[in-house]
């Protein structure tokens, strides 16, 4: 069953449940009520008949008159009252042939009787006058209250009824829909997205609900599946090139020393050049397998606590190591006093890398400029600001500068894999974190790290 | 008693270089400091708009996110020393409610930038720093200079303006 007419069904149940109950409890109590009210109008009636009958007396014409000023005459009203009865054979009586025997047992048993049938109302009753005789006294009437207004009653409930129904109905379709249409939107953009448009993202509503919690999973799986889509998209392919160009260089110099009787210098060199080639060759191999090894494999690294200065001051010197020329400035003046707010769950090594792959960047392109290093805590994440007073990236390529192999088109003096910064990301993500990316060509490069804080406690 | 100190604000980043330095000055001082940053707008002439004004809407439309992240990070590394900070609008227009302004916070000092020229958000601001050297508060100006070659425009407002800096009151 679609989960719209679920809904619906739901909400009709419990909606026209509640209301018949409660019509239904109304409509009884008060034909209830005109019941009672009716027998006990038929009892004064009675004894006030019985009195202006029976006892010839000068109050029963005040009786009478009271009777006539205020008790008003009801439809089909009639009496018959016997005089001086034998209790024990007045059920045979044959003047008693039209009412009903239980009746009558009960008027004679217990004093007063009452029964209806039809719209006819019976009311019966034993009279005793002061001098110790008995009489019968029935009275009959119809009930004008029960045919009239009580049908009158069932009527404007089941419009009601029909009536709150339609409501009802269109509420609950309204509701159902307000509901669904949400995750229907989700639905129409999940469908939309594929293999080649995996970039794109749902957008996640403003109000927190389990909507917003859904659109940002499913945000979250595309974010992995994309990180491993694009390590292995072209892989092989790309890989194969990449590898290909120094395995040229290397047959191509083997090749032509081999082409004839050399000088043992000349082999040196040549040996050196394959060696050089070699060499890079190994680095590419390296490179391309630590990309491959940070992608999503479902492996789960080993995650530890990581003291975020500790390790900015650690890839400070292995930068300083590996680019001699280019400075580097630490900017702590805004680290907290409190070490706990510095530690990040993570996998040290894995940080190393992100990071010291984008200082390494940073110092690559910025030709030996000072490459400036902040770290910073706020609520809850840490920032770690890289800036360089580099080359830049061209605006409209910065959708590309993380896709394994791109390089920007400036970078052609400067020698590299375009493997750092994809390689950087995949291990951001990894962590739960965030890397923000800002330019502006020929002035320099903004990179933003923020981590999400590990929650430890002293 | 807890040292006030007013220090103008335009809601960049960078203008947050004017706090770190202030918060720099005071740290080996024992009281706690608190800090009103101030920014100069005039309330609506409207009578309708000035039966619904309030502080915490407008403020809500000048801050942008790197600016309150910024004083996120400057609370967390001053938490020790800040008793409270908050951000207000001075709305008065003349050098007397500015300083009735003062006393009513108990401002003990203020500090300006001297070489940084505040950005005004729309057409209701106005340049509180003449108000503030006219004042009889202590006023520290303070220099800073960035690092980075230069700062273009739009730059003001990376969360990285407030580092790389080198702010000192000038004396």
């Amino acid at each position: 069953m679609k989960l719209q007419n679920k809904i619906i069904y739901i909400l009709l149940t419990a909606f026209i449940g509640y209301t018949l109950l409660f019509s239904g409890f109304i409509y009884y109590s008060i034909s209830i009520f005109a019941f009672t009210d009716f027998y006990k109008r038929l009892e004064i009636r009675a004894i006030a008949t019985a009195k202006i009958e029976l006892e010839k007396q000068k109050d029963s014409n005040v009786v009478q008159q009271l009777r006539q000023d205020y008790l008003e005459p009801l439809a089909n009203e009639q009496h018959l009252i016997l005089e001086d009865i034998n209790e024990e054979n007045l059920v045979n009586d044959p003047r008693l042939k039209d009412f009903n025997k239980s009746f009558l047992n009960d008027v004679v048993a217990e004093g007063i009787g009452t029964y209806s049938q039809q719209n006819a109302f019976f009311y019966g009753t034993i009279y005793k006058t002061p001098d110790q005789k008995k009489h019968l006294v029935i009275l009959t009437a119809e009930n004008y209250f029960i045919t009239h207004h009580l049908a009158y009653l069932r009527n404007l409930i089941f419009t009601s009824l029909a009536i709150a129904f339609l409501l009802i109905v269109l509420f609950s379709i309204m509701f159902s829909r307000k509901i669904i249409e949400p995750i229907q939107n989700i639905i129409k953009k999940t469908k939309k997205i594929g293999s080649e448009n995996l970039h794109m993202r749902l957008e996640v509503p403003e109000n927190n609900d389990s909507v917003r919690e859904l659109a940002q999973t499913f945000n979250d799986m595309l974010n992995r599946l994309e990180t491993s889509f694009e390590t292995q998209k072209n892989f092989i392919s790309n890989a194969s090139h990449e590898l290909n160009t120094p395995l040229t260089s290397i047959i191509g110099e083997a090749d032509v020393s081999l082409s004839k009787l050399r000088k043992p210098e000349e082999y040196v060199e040549s040996l050196n050049a394959i060696l050089d080639e070699a060499e890079k060759l190994q680095k590419k191999t390296q490179a391309l397998l630590l990309l491959a090894q940070t992608g999503f494999d479902g492996k789960k690294q080993k995650f530890g606590k990581v003291r975020m200065d500790q390790l900015i001051l650690d890839v400070k010197e292995t930068v300083e190591k590996i680019q001699t020329k280019n400075k580097i400035s630490l900017d702590f003046s805004l680290l907290p006093e409190n070490p706990l707010l510095l530690k990040v769950l993570g996998n040290e090594q894995l940080l190393h890398l992100a990071v010291s792959n984008i200082v390494l960047n940073a110092c690559k392109y910025s030709d030996g400029q000072t490459v400036n290093i902040a770290l910073a805590v706020m609520d809850g994440s840490i920032i770690i600001i890289v800036k360089d007073s580099g080359i830049g990236i061209p605006s409209d390529e910065m959708d590309y500068i993380y896709d394994p192999y791109f390089r920007a088109s400036n970078t052609k003096n400067h020698e590299g894999h375009g493997i750092g910064l994809p390689l950087a990301r995949n291990i951001i993500r990894i962590h739960d974190g965030e890397l923000r990316v800002s330019s502006t060509i020929n002035k320099g490069t903004t990179v933003e790290i923020h981590l999400p804080k590990g929650d430890f406690v002293l | 008693m807890a040292k006030t100190i007013l220090i103008p604000t335009d809601f960049t980043v960078e203008s947050l270089n004017l706090v770190k330095t202030a918060l720099e000055n005071n740290t080996n001082h024992s009281e706690k400091l608190r800090l009103i940053l101030v920014y100069g707008q005039w309330a609506s002439s409207s009578i309708t708009e000035l039966l619904f004004y309030s502080k915490g809407k407008v403020l809500e439309t000048l801050e942008n996110e790197e600016f309150k992240c910024s004083c996120e990070m400057l609370l967390s590394k001053y938490e020790a020393i800040i008793e409270h900070m908050s951000i207000d609008i001075f709305s008065g227009n003349n050098q007397n409610a500015f300083e009735n302004y003062l006393e009513g916070n108990k401002v003990t000092e203020a500090y300006i930038p001297r070489n940084y020229k505040f950005k005004l958000k729309n057409s209701n601001s106005f340049n509180l720093i003449p108000f503030f050297t006219k004042s009889k508060t202590t006023l520290f100006k303070v220099n800073w200079h960035t690092v980075s070659v230069e700062n273009a425009e739009s730059s003001k407002n990376e969360l990285s303006s407030l580092f790389f800096t080198h702010g000192q009151v000038a004396h």
